[in-house]
């Protein structure tokens, strides 16, 4: 999330609003599985270890950060109105 | 208590044209502490990882009590594994990692370890690596899986807390099919119900530990 966030942030900064939105939603979520994919891999086997799969961590995370996003997204939008 | 069966058979692995793992075959029971020794670049820690599906193998078969399992997500729950590396995130907290891992039932027992008491409050970048790799170990074998994969459990840690670890191997094989492999092969012969060799990508299985002079994997006087 973090990383995420942080792509975000820079996304808001140069482009605007509208790049935020996908950014935060798609962009941001994939660079972070990415990043997770190179630097963290290893940490999968603490969720194998519990039953948990690739995908089904990728799906949960997946809906995890899209219910963040929206929330962010109408929060920005109703203090944006208020700008 | 029913007694389950983790069959591996056929393995083979080539990388580069060289052979890593050739024709491999293991049978783990519960009750088993199967210790596999070899040296350096045997392939021992490719069989761990290709048994418990996280690096493909050109042919392996892995059945456990006799259903053919092809995909990591069908040994999801009956294989457990130790990685080389420590791998619970470090953000997570100790108690947080617990009660993620192991069922309501034995928490009470897995909390009365004095070593997990002391290290409670604390989050999982803070312990030692001596610390961390205990905890890891303790959580894999108090899980819920029918069979446990230990790749270099005892890999820095001090000699009191191997000898924890050994009682632990013991006492959880009960009800349990574990597989070991270790350079430390005082502590994996001790453990170890049965014994087997890597050697050249090939599994031998040992009937005395004195085959492990004969076969050049220690030198006399070593045992």
């Amino acid at each position: 999330m973090t990383i995420n966030m942080s792509i975000s942030l820079l996304a808001f900064v140069f482009g605007g609003f509208e790049l935020l939105k996908y950014v935060l939603i798609f962009f941001g979520f994939f660079i972070s599985l990415l990043l997770k994919e190179v630097s963290a891999k290893n940490e999968y086997v603490f969720y194998f270890n519990n039953g948990i799969s690739k995908l089904q961590l990728f799906i949960f995370g997946f809906i995890m950060n899209f219910a963040f996003s929206l929330v962010l997204i109408l929060a920005i939008n109703i203090l944006l109105k208020f700008v | 208590m029913t007694k389950s069966l983790l069959e591996v058979d056929s393995v083979q692995k080539q990388y580069d044209g060289k052979i890593i793992v050739s024709d491999v075959y293991l049978k783990c029971e519960t009750g088993d502490v199967i210790g596999i020794l070899g040296r350096n670049g045997s392939g021992k820690s490719t069989l761990l990882k290709i048994i418990f599906g996280i690096v493909t193998a050109d042919f392996k078969f892995v059945r456990v009590d006799g259903a053919v399992k092809s995909k990591i997500s069908d040994l999801l729950n009956e294989i457990s594994y130790l990685p080389q590396e420590n791998f619970i995130p470090n953000s997570f907290s100790i108690k947080k990692t617990i009660q993620l891992s192991i069922v309501k039932d034995k928490l009470h027992d897995f909390y009365a370890d004095e070593m997990i008491q002391s290290m409670l409050d604390k989050k999982i970048k803070h312990l030692s690596g001596g610390e961390l790799r205990y905890l890891e170990i303790k959580l894999i074998l108090n899980n819920a899986s029918k069979f446990v994969l230990l790749d270099e459990p005892y890999n820095g840690l001090s000699p009191i807390v191997i000898e924890k670890i050994n009682k632990l191997i013991t006492a959880m094989s009960r009800v349990k099919g574990i597989i070991v492999t270790d350079h430390n092969y005082e502590n994996v012969i001790q453990v170890s119900t049965k014994l087997t060799l890597m050697k050249d990508g090939k599994l031998h299985h040992l009937k005395d530990k004195s085959e492990l002079i004969e076969k050049g994997y220690l030198s006399s006087g070593m045992l």
